[in-house]
């Protein structure tokens, strides 16, 4: 990381303390918008369903899972507004399917299922493996990548999981792995 | 800049009238100022300033309400086209133009992306900042192969300028040199990447016709006093550069050639003014000033000045142009040659070939690196044309480490699946054509004869197409990339073709193209009109073959060459 206090000085002679606190406050935009408790576009049955998928693609650790931090209503409201009428059908499609043939994993709907037979029931969507079909996992792919996109870009995945740095240093070609501990993005935001 | 070098309303007659206010514009503005010239420059779109207006600086993601991806109804009703740029996203949309308002029209069958940045500073807050000099064969390529008119210029002519612009912009890169890819003054490289290194000594060996370097770019790794002085500083690799840069790091309108412009006191600014036509004089064949439409009143005035420099873009430019009709000049001013919207070209980005590394598990690297491996054109001469197609391409990519936004859809569940988007993954490299396309007649920009856009200016109307020769080098690049991934032991070599229309290179160039003969070229050797000598064109409408190398320093080393020569014959009394 550079050295912030120098960084601090430098843009201060050249623009001001007022624009120097802006660009160093970095992470500090922090208006940290929270998701409104409300749906945009899936029932709540569909939310409790994706909400448990979450769960069990990236769950709670020494950092937070998706309970913690609705990464599911990020989802909801990505769909809505981001994604195309298309891929908004062929994901709720995919969550209803999912209620549906919980039964076939178990005596429930798919939340409440058990862990190990959620778990059962998605390793077989993602195999494409009866009674899912290849476009399920299509589908299941826009899901998937939201919830990694969600987890990622969210402060608590990006800072606390990753290693989210806002004003790195400059370049440096090689650096041991082992001292980076985890990764954020070689790409900048696009 | 002080408020009173704002303009709206003028009656003064400037030195000199620059439309435009990008890469060239800004360069041509730094250069007539410092020269004692009061300069007008005009901009259709709105101010920027530096730093203030860099409003998405340094704000993370999830500060965006869509985590910087864009709304699909906007994009679907504003922004189809530019959504196509590679920077384009939630919090830079806002340096792109709308589609709705700048809207063009396509022959049938084929198609263009035109990019499109309406604000002061214009594409030079967006571009990709790959800076080159174009060599000795790109300058001789139309009359070495005759696939088009021979440039008026040689390499000999522009390095001097090249030197010129170099020092104050400052480009990192290293020296190298190679005959098809001249050195510039270079301020330290970006650091290669340990599996990068190791390609290219690997390349050094088995294939030493194609040196593997690492990219030039406009980022100061080790700001020189000029630079210093403006308030630019050290590149500290965020690469988030088309959000704006406060520390000046990237070359910028914004950063570079406006302060030093402002500082003379001799620069004045017309913002939100598109240039609907130049006002012409038949009887001393002089270009006395501009007409322009009030980008949001949409009412009209007019500027005058001595001079007039047009920097508004490649087919910008052209479009005033055309629209700039007399008695003397009915099909557009300047165009007595009749090739004015003619042969356009840009560049084909079509080929992609990525393959895995093995190894390197313990390696990593830190920060985000805006300049790339490159290998340049290995087919830069005709006796090294490859038999399928003529002229050749360079190859631009990196190694790196595939991480969450490459994982985010694979295998896998629970704890484990967490800890692979944690970690990084393995190395992948990838290489991406980076091809010339001739200089065809048949690839032409027009004036639609029935659509007006929302000035009330006619749209431009635009036929261009890839051709057999640019396909042939795409297949070309695919064959060359995978087979140096192989001999370099990657596997799971993947080949790509992008399927692109001309434009998204966003290095579009001719429609205005420089030459010897005023019957086939419409300015002569500094880009003054053949037929109208006090109006210059000093963008990429100039160029008269598109060479490999991204364009933009070549723009700027024009650009000053034109001024230094303007300035002169004002001086000598012959302008």
């Amino acid at each position: 990381m550079i050295n912030r206090r120098h960084l601090l000085e430098l843009l201060i002679s050249v623009s001001g303390a007022g624009t120097a606190a802006i660009l160093l406050g970095g992470c500090s935009h922090n208006t940290n918008k929270k998701l409104v408790d409300t749906s945009w576009l899936l029932t709540s049955d569909q939310l409790e369903t994706l909400r448990h998928i979450c769960m069990q693609t990236i769950p709670a650790t020494h950092t937070p899972g998706a309970a913690e931090v609705n990464w599911h209503q990020f989802i909801d409201q990505q769909l809505k507004v981001v994604f195309s009428e298309i891929d908004q059908q062929k994901s709720m499609m995919l969550l209803d399917k999912i209620r549906s043939v919980s039964n076939l994993y178990g005596p429930a709907v798919f939340e409440r299922l058990s862990p190990d037979k959620q778990l059962a029931l998605l390793r077989d969507l993602e195999a494409s493996k009866d009674p899912f079909a290849h476009r399920d996992l299509e589908a299941f792919k826009i899901l998937k990548g939201l919830i990694v996109f969600g987890y990622c870009t969210s402060e608590e995945g990006a800072t606390q999981e990753l290693n989210y740095v806002a004003m790195p240093d400059g370049f440096k070609g090689s650096v041991p792995l082992s001292q980076v501990k985890s990764a954020y993005s070689s790409k900048a935001y696009y | 800049m002080k408020n009173e070098n704002y303009v709206v309303q003028s009656s003064e007659v400037y030195d000199a009238i620059v439309i435009g206010s990008g890469i060239t514009g800004g360069w041509a503005a730094k250069e007539f100022t410092e020269r004692g010239f009061k300069t007008l420059m005009i901009e259709r779109g709105r101010l920027v300033e530096h730093r203030k207006d860099y409003i998405t600086e340094a704000k993370p993601p999830w500060d965006y309400e869509n985590r910087t991806k864009v709304a699909f109804d906007l994009v679907d009703d504003h922004y189809k086209i530019q959504r196509q740029c590679y920077a384009f996203h939630d919090g830079t949309k806002h340096f792109f133009g709308n589609d709705k308002d700048y809207s063009y029209t396509t022959e049938p069958g084929t198609d263009f992306s035109w990019i499109r940045a309406n604000q002061l500073g214009g594409k030079s807050l967006l571009w990709h900042r790959q800076s080159y000099r174009m060599s000795q064969f790109d300058f001789a390529a139309n009359r070495s192969d005759g696939l088009g008119i021979d440039w008026p210029i040689r390499y000999e002519d522009l390095a001097p300028w090249y030197e010129y612009v170099e020092r104050f912009v400052g480009i990192s890169g290293s020296y190298e040199n190679l005959p098809q890819l001249p050195d510039s003054l270079f301020q330290p490289p970006f650091e290669m990447t340990l599996p990068e290194r190791d390609f290219a000594r690997t390349m050094a060996r088995l294939e030493p016709d194609k040196p593997v370097i690492i990219s030039r770019c406009a980022h100061l790794t080790q700001p020189n006093k000029i630079q210093v002085d403006l308030g630019r500083m050290r590149c500290i690799a965020r690469n988030e550069c088309q959000k704006g840069c406060s520390l000046g790091a990237y070359f910028s309108t914004q950063s570079a050639t406006l302060p030093a412009a402002a500082k003379t006191g001799n620069l004045y600014i017309a913002a939100n003014s598109v240039v609907e036509s130049l006002i012409y004089d038949e009887k001393t064949n002089r270009v006395m000033g501009v007409r322009v439409i009030d980008n949001e009143t949409l009412e009209q005035r007019e500027y005058f000045g001595k001079l007039t420099f047009l920097c508004a873009s490649t087919l910008g430019s052209t479009q005033i142009m055309l629209n700039s009709k007399s008695r003397r000049f009915p099909t557009g001013i300047a165009n007595s040659s009749g090739v004015l919207g003619h042969y356009l070209m840009d560049h084909n980005y079509n080929a992609v070939v990525t393959a895995e590394i093995e190894g390197y598990d313990n390696e990593y690297y830190s920060g985000r690196r805006p300049a790339s491996l490159y290998v340049p054109n290995f087919h830069y001469e005709p006796s090294r044309y490859h038999a399928s197609f003529k002229r050749g391409y360079a190859l631009a990519g990196n190694a790196n480490r595939s991480d969450w936004q490459t994982m985010g859809t694979s295998d896998g569940f629970g704890v484990e699946f967490k800890n692979k988007v944690r970690n990084p993954g393995g190395w992948v490299m990838r290489l991406q054509g980076q091809g010339e396309m001739l200089p065809n007649r048949e690839n032409q920009v027009s004036l639609s004869a029935t659509q007006k856009d929302k000035w009330g200016i006619p749209k431009l109307h635009i036929n261009c197409k890839w051709s057999d020769n640019e396909s042939a080098m795409v297949d070309s690049a695919l064959e060359t990339a995978g087979t140096m991934m192989s001999k370099a032991g990657f596997y799971n070599i993947r080949k790509t073709i992008l399927g692109q229309p001309p434009g998204l290179a966003i290095h579009e160039v001719g429609t205005a193209r420089m030459g010897r003969d005023p019957k086939d070229s419409v300015l002569n050797a500094y880009n003054q009109c053949h037929d109208v000598p006090n109006l210059f064109v000093t963008d990429g409408s100039s160029f008269c073959s598109s060479g490999v190398v991204n364009p933009s320093l070549t723009f700027m080393a024009l650009t000053v060459r034109a001024v230094d020569y303007a300035v002169k014959e004002v001086k000598a009394r012959r302008l």
